[in-house]
């Protein structure tokens, strides 16, 4: 082999070396780029599944589901999930103006999740309490995990579905930490319920 | 008949300072109660921060977190029991929350590491690519060296 073969076998090293600190350089110093950042919220069954959700509730009887928020934000994220119990005249949250509902939570949970990962509870509910009276459904309390929450809140019949409608709602909340305050997260879901005064 | 009105009189004041007490009472118990949660709020945010801050220089929180989650859970039940007014409640569950967030600030505090900085990457780059030429060079000149004394033992 000629000197120059070796020259060029030694010069074509130094490059690949060269490259190859440079590509780790690079790596470790500019971000990865981390795509779209968002949360999912989600309501399962009592079989944990997407399916069987409760529909028609009747006082003093226990009905189990599950809520599931998935973080995709790069980052650990602390959340903040408020559970509301509207009537069918409550407004529900505005996801263009991303404006979160008017109505005041009864319940919250609070939760840090870290990226790409799952955070899953069971939530069991119940009400109580009920009274029917003039065209009014009543519903006193509600029962969150083995929590009594006196609540007081009515509905009036509605004629074209022949129930009495109640929303609960799940609203996803995130902590910003630059402006140290949660924030309306846009992700809400809700159970629709029929209530009825039979058990 | 005088003496009767006077009785009832006084029993009037009684009954309006008593109420006049209460509801101070309660106003404070409130705000107190208040002021405990934002202190307790106040407390795991920072905590928070000091989390983010932590695993972006890439310190294992994972662990943490789970501990976190006990004092964030704590936290949410003092804001539920202000709902319900049980201001006993309050005032346990933000103590347990502050208390479990110092011990995790204190935690994230010990495992903070040295934060490699870009500038330090970057020297150790240059570092590094200078180092490989140099013994890129000196290979070159014991080659070098050994082809052209093969070559003269040749001729």
């Amino acid at each position: 082999m000629k000197l120059q073969h070796y020259k060029l076998i030694l010069i074509c090293i130094g490059l690949v070396i060269v490259l190859a600190i440079s590509s780790l350089t690079f790596t470790a110093i500019v971000p990865e780029s981390q795509g779209e950042k968002y949360s999912e919220l989600y309501l399962l069954g009592h079989q944990h599944m997407a399916k069987d959700y409760p529909k028609n509730i009747g006082p003093n009887q226990n009905y189990t589901i599950y809520y599931d928020v998935v973080n995709h934000v790069g980052a650990p994220a602390y959340y903040l999930l408020y559970i509301k119990f509207l009537n069918s005249s409550d407004n529900l949250p505005d996801t263009t103006l991303t404006k979160a509902s008017s109505s005041k939570p009864v319940y919250e949970y609070r939760f840090v999740v870290l990226d790409d990962q799952t955070f899953e509870n069971p939530l069991t509910f119940s009400i109580s309490n009920t009274a029917v009276s003039n065209g009014k459904f009543t519903v006193g309390n509600l029962q969150l995990n083995g929590e009594d929450i006196k609540i007081d809140k009515t509905a009036l019949w509605n004629s074209t579905k022949s129930e009495y409608q109640y929303k609960l709602l799940f609203e996803l909340w995130s902590y910003n930490n630059i402006s140290n305050m949660f924030e309306f997260n846009n992700r809400f879901v809700y159970l629709q319920l029929n209530c009825t005064n039979r058990s | 008949m005088k003496k009767h009105n006077r009785i009832l009189k006084y029993l009037f004041y009684i009954m309006m300072l008593s109420l006049f007490a209460s509801i101070c009472f309660s106003t404070a118990q409130t705000n107190s109660n208040r002021l405990s949660l934002d202190a307790a709020n106040n407390a795991v945010n920072h905590t928070l921060n000091d989390l983010l801050d932590a695993e972006s220089a890439g310190v294992e929180v994972t662990d943490l977190v789970g501990q976190l989650n006990i004092a964030v859970g704590f936290l949410a039940d003092a804001e539920n029991a202000e709902r319900r007014g049980d201001t006993k409640a309050v005032d346990t569950k933000t103590d347990a929350a502050v208390s479990i967030a110092r011990h995790v600030s204190a935690v994230l505090q010990q495992r903070a590491l040295v934060k490699v900085d870009f500038i330090l990457v970057l020297l150790f780059a240059i570092i590094g690519i200078v180092l490989s030429i140099l013994v890129l060079c000196v290979v070159w000149r014991f080659i070098k060296h050994s082809y052209n004394q093969n070559a003269l033992i040749e001729s």
